[in-house]
């Protein structure tokens, strides 16, 4: 595990750079080459970075709230490869503007494992403090207002303060088996008037969240496995952002989550992805209590190329209690690179860790 | 909200409810009651998932695999006291066999048995701050979590658990003439 080997010896702030191309040759990536359009899908590799930090989680299996701020800010530092994190987050939303929004996609399917909210609200507050963003112009989201609260997140509707809420307020079989002629005044709801094509006939809606509210998004998944797609991670994550996941969990999942995230209303907006790896859950996913303590932030701006990271990641703790890799029940992240959301190809990946103290 | 739609409300409502009426009677009746006397709120109305579609909603990715062990139907309900969150979770499977099954998935290297709590039954100390108490009982796998791990909120969580257990009993005794 990471812990063993941060015990065994103590780097200091980015004194321990391993560059890993994950099997191949590392070959230096222009900054301006890492975001925007241009990240790795072909010729290029894409950057994915996994920050440790020691002290992230506390003796009683909290998140340790001064040391997650250091950790997302060294994050987007070492993606960036700037050394201010003004210029970190100026290079990820280049053309940000006073009016724009910024939403942050959590996952709280699981109130045991969801994404933190320390980290949630660490990254709000880098942007709040390094560039001067306007707190209300951040909106934490998930499919419901009532499972964000019960993980911890401060329900926010209001002009003040960084919103938080959900596409509908709470969650009841009924509910979700009668989303079609969901009351909207129950939230804000999906968005009837863009339907998306998700592949074997099936359609989805998007939150209105993303597709009225949001200018920009970053992705905010949860280091997981899962039953059926064999992780999830940020593909996955956007079950929470359509009205029927219940539908489109045959084939593992495919080819539902790849078709979802290359939505241009997903694929387009989506800037960030940052995965709270501070726990992880390698078996029984995507419930459960976190299974082992992983001390890291991985971010990246290709979704594909985070989630084979972390795929790796889950295979290692899975190889270690004897357990079947979770690559062949993850096809969905080949079907998403087929659709060019980014790469899954180890050679095509830039690994860079880091550990803090 | 329109006529139409509250029309197809009720319609689909009562799709819905009547035959879940009569499947939930069973796992409804173990639920624990009164909880309110001891200072917790139900969070949200008991749900009842009657299939594998209806326990996706619910368990999301998890649902096929406990269905792959033989849980057919479950109950999940969510309390909560001075905000410590007390979640329950009731599988009722086609077999004795398979819930015994299902409660070996679930073991984890942190568990402990426990004594004189359903066929068997063990408490785990989780990571993130929580413990759970498991057990099976006839053709019932029983979970309970707490977000504490005081020994007061293990208490609870076992008092529950035989309440539980106790409500199976009665139910799965033989009927005498």
């Amino acid at each position: 595990m990471t812990k063993d080997k941060h015990d065994k010896r103590h780097f200091t702030r980015r004194e321990f750079i391993k560059s890993t191309a994950v099997g191949a040759t590392v070959v230096y990536l222009a900054p301006s080459l890492a975001f925007g359009s241009d990240t790795g899908f072909n010729d290029i590799k894409s950057r994915v970075v996994n920050v440790f930090h020691p002290k992230l989680i506390t003796l009683d299996d909290q998140i340790h709230a001064q040391s997650v701020r250091q950790c997302v800010d060294e994050t987007l530092l070492l993606l960036t490869q700037k050394k201010d994190i003004k210029d970190a987050w100026m290079q990820i939303f280049p053309d940000l503007k006073e009016k724009d929004t910024i939403s942050l996609k959590v996952n709280c399917v699981n109130r045991k494992c969801p994404t933190h909210p320390q980290i949630t609200y660490a990254i709000a507050e880098s942007m709040i403090n390094s560039f001067g963003m306007n707190p209300n112009n951040i909106i934490i989201w998930d499919r419901t207002t009532s499972e964000l609260k019960k993980t911890g997140y401060t329900i926010n509707e209001t002009d003040k303060g960084i919103r938080c809420f959900g596409t509908v307020k709470s969650f009841s079989v009924p509910r979700w088996l009668i989303n079609a002629n969901q009351d909207e005044s129950d939230g804000i709801g999906y968005d009837k008037s863009q339907p998306i094509d998700v592949g074997n006939g099936e359609t989805s809606h998007l939150s209105k969240i993303l597709t009225q509210m949001s200018t920009y998004m970053i992705n905010v998944p949860v280091l997981k496995d899962h039953g059926k797609a064999g992780i999830t991670l940020s593909l996955k994550n956007h079950y929470g952002t359509i009205d029927n996941p219940h539908d489109l969990h045959a084939n593992y999942c495919d080819p539902f989550v790849g078709k979802i995230n290359a939505a241009p209303q997903i694929k387009e907006k989506t800037k960030l992805i940052i995965c709270d790896a501070a726990f992880g859950i390698y078996k029984g996913g995507p419930l459960g209590a976190p299974q082992w303590k992983h001390n890291s932030i991985l971010a990246s701006t290709d979704p594909v190329a985070l989630d084979y990271t972390g795929m790796q990641i889950i295979n290692a703790q899975r190889k270690k209690h004897n357990l079947d890799m979770v690559t062949q029940k993850a096809i969905h992240v080949k079907t998403a690179q087929t659709l060019g959301l980014g790469t899954s190809d180890p050679d095509k990946i830039l690994l860079k860790e880091s550990v803090l103290s | 909200m329109k006529w139409h739609k509250i029309l197809s409300v009720i319609i689909l409502g009562f799709i819905i409810v009547l035959p879940l009426s009569a499947n939930q009677f069973q796992l409804k009746n173990i639920l624990p009651e009164k909880m309110e006397n001891q200072g917790w709120i139900a969070e949200d109305e008991p749900i009842i998932a009657i299939d594998e579609d209806s326990l996706s909603m619910i368990i999301n990715g998890a649902a096929p695999r406990y269905f792959e062990l033989g849980a057919r139907k479950a109950a999940f309900a969510n309390y909560e006291k001075d905000q410590v969150y007390l979640m329950l979770e009731i599988y009722e499977t086609d077999s004795i066999k398979s819930t015994e099954k299902l409660f070996e998935e679930f073991k984890t290297d942190n568990s402990m048995p426990l004594d004189n709590l359903g066929t068997r039954s063990r408490v785990t100390s989780e990571m993130g701050g929580s413990y759970m108490a498991e057990y099976f009982q006839d053709k019932f796998y029983v979970k309970l979590s707490i977000t504490d791990k005081s020994e007061e909120a293990k208490k609870t969580i076992l008092e529950y658990a035989r309440t539980i257990s106790d409500k199976i009993f009665k139910y799965t005794k033989p009927k005498t003439q």
